[in-house]
C-alpha cells in the first residue's frame, strides 16, 4: 500500500500535541491524563490512516476478522456425542 | 455426515457474550496490531463493548458480523455505517449481512472511504467524557 501523505503529516503533528500532553501528566497535571487518552487514540488512528487507502485498508480488515471469527469454530472442540 | 446448522455453528464461535466480546477482540487485534498496540487493556475492553452494542443496534446479529463492524469501526472509523452509500449496500436484502459486510470494498468509492475517515471522531470512544462534557 501506498503511505497516505496528508495522514503521514496529521499523525507527526498529533504525536507531537501527545508528547507535550505527556509532560504536562507527568508534571503531576492529573486533570490531562483523560485529555491524552483521546488524544493518544486520535493519534493510533492517525497512523492506521496514514498505512494506505482508506478503501485498500478496509477490505483487509474485512478479510481479516472474517477469517479470525469463522477460525474460532474450526478450533472449538466438538461436543461429545451422546 | 456432521451437519451443522447455522445456530449451532454460532455457539461454537462464542456461546455468551463473555466469548463473543473475546472473539470480537481477537479480530480486532488480529485485522491491525499496531491500531490498537497503545491502548491499555481495559480502555481497549470498553471500547470493543461498546462496538459491539453499536453493531447489535445497527442491526447485526451474527458473531462474524460484529466482527468484521467493530473492526471496521476502529480502521475506518466508528460511524461508518451511518454514511448514507455504507448504509445504502448494509440495506440490501438480497444478500446476507455477511456479503453485504464484504461487498463494502467493491461497492462503496474510495471518495466514500476518505470522507468517512475524514469524519472521524476520538470522543466516540469515551462515552464517559462526553457525558461529562454535556
Amino acid at each position: 500500500m501506498i503511505p497516505n501523505q496528508e495522514y503521514l503529516r496529521k499523525a507527526a503533528d498529533q504525536a507531537h500535541v501527545v508528547r507535550e500532553l505527556a509532560e504536562k501528566v507527568k508534571e503531576g497535571d492529573e486533570k490531562k491524563a483523560a485529555e491524552l487518552e483521546i488524544e493518544m487514540e486520535r493519534l493510533a488512528f492517525y497512523q492506521a490512516s496514514a498505512r494506505g487507502s482508506a478503501k485498500e485498508r478496509a477490505r483487509k480488515v474485512i478479510e481479516s476478522a472474517k477469517t479470525t471469527v469463522i477460525g474460532r469454530a474450526i478450533t472449538q472442540p466438538l461436543p461429545k456425542l451422546k | 455426515m456432521l451437519i451443522i446448522r447455522e445456530q449451532q455453528l454460532e455457539k461454537f464461535i462464542a456461546a455468551d457474550d463473555r466469548e463473543l466480546l473475546s472473539t470480537v477482540a481477537q479480530a480486532v487485534i488480529r485485522a491491525n496490531p499496531q491500531r490498537v498496540s497503545a491502548i491499555r487493556t481495559e480502555r481497549l475492553t470498553a471500547m470493543i463493548q461498546l462496538g459491539i452494542e453499536t453493531a447489535r443496534a445497527a442491526g447485526m446479529k451474527k458473531a462474524v458480523d460484529i466482527g468484521i463492524f467493530v473492526a471496521l469501526m476502529f480502521e475506518i472509523g466508528p460511524h461508518f455505517y451511518r454514511h448514507p452509500r455504507v448504509a445504502e449496500v448494509l440495506q440490501d436484502q438480497n444478500y446476507s449481512m455477511t456479503e453485504r459486510l464484504t461487498q463494502l470494498p467493491e461497492r462503496v468509492s474510495d471518495e466514500v472511504w476518505d470522507e468517512i475517515v475524514h469524519a472521524y471522531e476520538a470522543e466516540f470512544w469515551f462515552p464517559e467524557k462526553r457525558r461529562a462534557a454535556a
